[in-house]
């Protein structure tokens, strides 16, 4: 409610006259006077925060040095050397002293020897962390002014082995570049692709080798070797190289006086004819099947006139079954004729009954398949001569003699499970009418006879090689296991495959040399070719005819005036002629089914490949030139 | 504090490069040179970004020469992540690595490098450098 | 001309060396490798030198304080020389900056002083009519690892003999 203000003002004048008393009355309009507020309410009160991080990081990069080096190719002059190392990445050429040596042997991984300054232990560290470090070895030629020229590289490895001693406290390292390890980095497939043509079965060799021993057994198979470079690359090197030209040809003016040597080989550890005899065992499964034929030997007429018991279709059956063999279906029988009119010669029409169920149960003639399996062990030989014509003139015939077997025996039991099963998918026929089907694997023949073929192969080689010329030379770094070198001094001139490379280098002496083995074939060469790799075609394994497969069963008749005695050993029917002579013997009545059993086909049997003789196989001695004079 | 992301001559980062050194013939008989080396860390925790955008630039390693004109040049440089990638790498160019890099050995990355040298001038070069772009780890 | 002959540290006084002999000896890690037809390959690692002084005087020589396990400075008193047809001749860089090469021409067989300008280690004799070959003779520096000096001290007759040995580091 709001207050009406009449505000008043009185004028009080002088006295004279009337008192007025004016009035002033604002009216104003009702209503609310209203100032709007606004009322927030805050739910809490403070300080509004933004975490907020500074990072300060060094902004770096991640650098290492590019050295590219471009070396004279003309620098010939090798007087003057250094030898320069890296261990463990870093730059230990100052303190190498004494002898390094750098000795690499086909076949064997490559080893350095070096020896180092005692400082070694500051730059490198305790010896006990030296094993793995990678090392790396490098001669270097330098000019008069002592200006490296040229800078060959020696060997690529790691530590393999440190040696402190700590009177002098020199240390010695043996390096080596690791071959085994190279190699076991590697998958069944790698092993395989580094060493082609090579052959491997696992009939011969363990499947479940470690990568070392299958990379071996791969080896085995071929006539080379297989090594890593001076700079830790692989490199297949076959033996072969007769008339190959060297890539290295040192003569009397660069041969070491005194240097060169020649070993020539043992004839007792010259193997050069291997026979080889391989037999390979399998199951043969047979699934023989017999038919069966028995027929009443009379024609109705006679029936009608002399009359004779006969065989229920029942005792057919179970006599049928009752061999042990599986019938191959339900047998068919052949019945008496239905009632009726039956014309015979000679009398005429006659009336014949007899009743339905009767003539169903009988029968004249039944015809039934029983078949049987049985598994038989066949045993293939392989006889091969694996010989090398032009090592035998030289040395005569050292013989070695190799014996390998190969089965395939276990399977499943080979039986009817539950009644007739046909012969499998595959089975063929025997001569004799067998259905066989053999438990051969062919491809892993042909694999096992080839490595061993191969096998063999590289054992005569390997033993045709141990003449040895060996020589020394001023240091030769390029050296490799996979050249061909000629060596000529005193002599002697002999041009081989790389088998043994020696660097030595004597700071103290000042030397650099390296040593030079090669291998020599040595045989008369005779022209002779290799004969391929390849297994022998399988023997004829399969029995000759006839086929004999369907057995006639005869009847036997008693009470007949010619009916024998009666013998147990009877198979067919067994019955008697129900017109009986007086005095004739009357049998037992039976059908008997015999079944012939597996006879010699049970027994093991065994197949020579080519008749039984040796099949040759000829290798070719790849001989090297050598002249001693 | 130093990065521990580094280049390595292994795959299990126990070996860190020094200098990478290729020595060629004058008279150019040795062709291109392949190698590789392993960038990572040994240190499983970090991971390493480019500082330009972290997560999102990628980290890229490229060769740089201290004297360009003279000596041999970056061109002479392949960087491919694979071998068979070197063929079709363009001479001298970066290679990406990736926004992020994690530590550890499985995490490390291969980079192969093929080297042929621009001049055959006879002589040795240092003034090439494998380096990365600014990185940082976090 | 007298050169002084100076230690690592010490130069050796005038006194100490009034009689100065020098030995130089090449040292080096060579081999000479024959070939099977008789054929001759030197093969060098490294070639040093070997240097024996050995002086007399009427004082010692003052070499006591020097540490002889660390290689020492030596310039050398002792001359050696470079000759060649051309005036034109490159000297080692192992050679002493404080005394100067010399170079002769020779005419007749005899040696005449010539003028010498060096560039690195390069030096240019003054061409003398007549000649027929130079030499250019410098006085050779470098560190050496030398044994302590032996020592005979005749003290009555107030002379002393000294000796040192050493081989370029």
């Amino acid at each position: 409610m709001a207050l009406i203000q009449a505000p008043m003002q009185i004028d009080v004048v002088a006295p004279s006259g009337r008192l007025l008393v004016a009035m002033r009355i604002a009216v104003r309009q009702r209503g609310q006077v209203s100032a709007p507020i606004a009322i927030k309410v805050v739910s809490g009160f403070g300080q509004v925060r933004a975490p907020m991080t500074i990072a300060v990081r060094a902004a770096a990069r991640v650098s290492v040095g590019l050295r590219v080096t471009v070396q004279d190719s003309t620098w010939s002059d090798r007087s003057r050397w250094r030898l320069a190392a890296e261990i463990g990445g870093q730059d230990v050429s100052a303190l190498l002293t004494g002898t390094a040596t750098v000795e690499a042997e086909e076949g064997v991984a490559r080893i350095a020897e070096l020896s180092l300054l005692p400082d070694a232990l500051t730059v490198l560290g305790p010896p006990d962390t030296w094993p793995g470090k990678p090392v790396l070895l490098d001669v270097v030629f330098v000019d008069a002014a002592g200006t490296q020229r040229r800078r060959e590289r020696l060997f690529t490895g790691v530590v393999d082995t440190p040696a402190y001693d700590p009177r002098t406290r020199t240390c010695s390292v043996r390096c080596t570049d690791e071959l085994q390890q190279h190699i076991e980095r590697l998958d069944r497939a790698g092993i395989a692709a580094i060493l082609p043509g090579s052959y491997w079965s696992d009939r011969v060799f363990d499947a479940g080798a470690e990568p070392w021993a299958h990379f071996e057994d791969r080896l085995s198979t071929l006539a080379a070797s297989y090594d890593l470079d001076r700079f830790g690359a692989g490199r297949l090197a076959p033996w072969d190289v007769a008339g190959t030209a060297p890539d290295w040809s040192w003569g009397p003016s660069q041969v070491l006086d005194r240097s060169v040597r020649i070993e020539l080989a043992h004839r007792r550890a010259i193997t050069t004819t291997v026979r080889l005899t391989v037999e390979y065992r399998y199951r043969r499964r047979r699934q023989r099947e017999r038919r069966y034929v028995w027929k009443h030997p009379w024609t109705f007429c006679d029936y009608l006139k002399k009359g004779s018991t006969l065989p229920d279709k029942d005792t057919i059956r179970s006599a049928a079954a009752g061999t042990g063999w599986a019938l191959k279906s339900e047998p068919s029988y052949d019945l008496l004729p239905p009632s009726g009119w039956i014309r015979c010669s000679g009398a005429g029409l006659r009336a014949w009954v007899i009743r339905e169920d009767l003539r169903q149960k009988l029968a004249v003639g039944a015809t039934f398949e029983l078949a049987a399996r049985f598994v038989q062990t066949v045993t293939e030989r392989y006889r091969i001569e694996v010989r090398a014509p032009e090592a035998v003139s030289r040395y005569g015939e050292q013989l070695v003699e190799e014996t390998w077997g190969m089965e395939e025996l276990a399977g499943d039991e080979w039986r009817f499970e539950a009644g007739y099963e046909p012969p499998p998918a595959g089975a063929v026929r025997d001569g004799n009418g067998d259905w066989i089907a053999d438990d051969y694997d062919d491809p892993a023949r042909v694999d096992a006879i080839e490595t061993l073929i191969a096998r063999a192969r590289r054992r005569i080689l390997a033993s045709l090689r141990a003449t040895r010329v060996y020589g020394e030379v001023p240091i030769e770094p390029g050296v490799e296991r996979h050249h061909v070198a000629r060596i000529q001094a005193l002599g002697i001139d002999a041009t081989g495959k790389v088998a043994r490379v020696r660097h030595t280098l004597d700071i103290d002496a000042g030397r650099a040399t390296t040593g030079v083995e090669v291998a020599l074939f040595v045989a008369d060469p005779a022209g002779v070719t290799d004969d391929l790799v390849s297994a022998p075609a399988r023997p004829d394994t399969l029995s000759p005819g006839p086929a004999d497969t369907v057995i006639g069963l005869p009847t036997h008749l008693g009470g007949l005036a010619d009916s024998p005695p009666e013998d147990p050993n009877w198979d067919g029917y067994i019955g008697n002629s129900t017109t009986f002579w007086p005095g004739a013997p009357v049998y037992d009545e039976r059908f008997v089914v015999k079944t012939p059993g597996s006879g010699a086909d049970g027994d093991p049997a065994e197949f020579e490949a080519a008749g039984g003789g040796w099949i040759p196989h000829r290798v070719r001695v790849p001989v090297d030139a050598l002249t001693i004079a | 504090m130093p990065l521990t992301f580094q280049f390595y001559e292994d795959s299990n980062l126990t070996n860190p490069v020094g200098t990478l050194s290729f020595t060629f013939e004058s008279d150019g008989s040795t062709g291109a040179i392949d190698t590789v080396v392993y960038f990572g860390s040994t240190d499983g925790t970090k991971t390493l970004q480019a500082v330009s955008n972290p997560g999102v630039d990628p980290i890229q390693v490229s060769v740089s020469d201290s004297a360009p004109g003279s000596g041999q040049e970056a061109t002479a440089v392949k960087l491919a992540t694979t071998q068979a990638g070197l063929d079709t790498a363009t001479p001298g160019a970066a290679l990406s690595l990736g926004a992020s890099i994690s530590g550890g050995v499985a995490n490390a990355v291969a980079i192969w490098i093929r080297v042929e040298p621009t001049t055959l001038a006879v002589g040795t070069s240092n003034e090439l450098t494998l380096t990365t772009n600014d990185v940082q780890e976090v | 001309m007298r050169v002084p002959l100076v230690i690592g540290p010490v130069t050796i006084p005038e006194y100490a060396m009034l009689g100065l002999e020098q030995t130089y000896e090449p040292v080096e890690g060579a081999v000479l490798l024959r070939a099977s037809d008789g054929s001759a390959l030197k093969q060098t690692a490294w070639s040093k030198l070997r240097t024996v002084i050995t002086g007399t005087g009427w004082i010692p020589d003052g070499l006591a304080g020097i540490d002889w396990s660390s290689p020492q400075l030596m310039r050398a008193s002792a001359p050696r020389s470079v000759w060649s047809t051309s005036n034109v001749i490159t000297l080692p860089a192992a050679r002493r900056g404080d005394v100067g090469v010399r170079g002769f021409a020779i005419v007749d067989d005899r040696p005449v002083e010539t003028s010498v300008s060096m560039a690195g280690d390069t030096a240019t004799l003054g061409t003398v009519s007549g000649a027929t070959s130079y030499y250019a003779m410098y006085w050779p520096e470098f560190l050496a690892y030398f044994a302590p000096p032996q020592q005979q001290i005749d003290v009555t007759g107030a002379a002393v003999r000294w000796r040192l040995a050493g081989e370029e580091a």
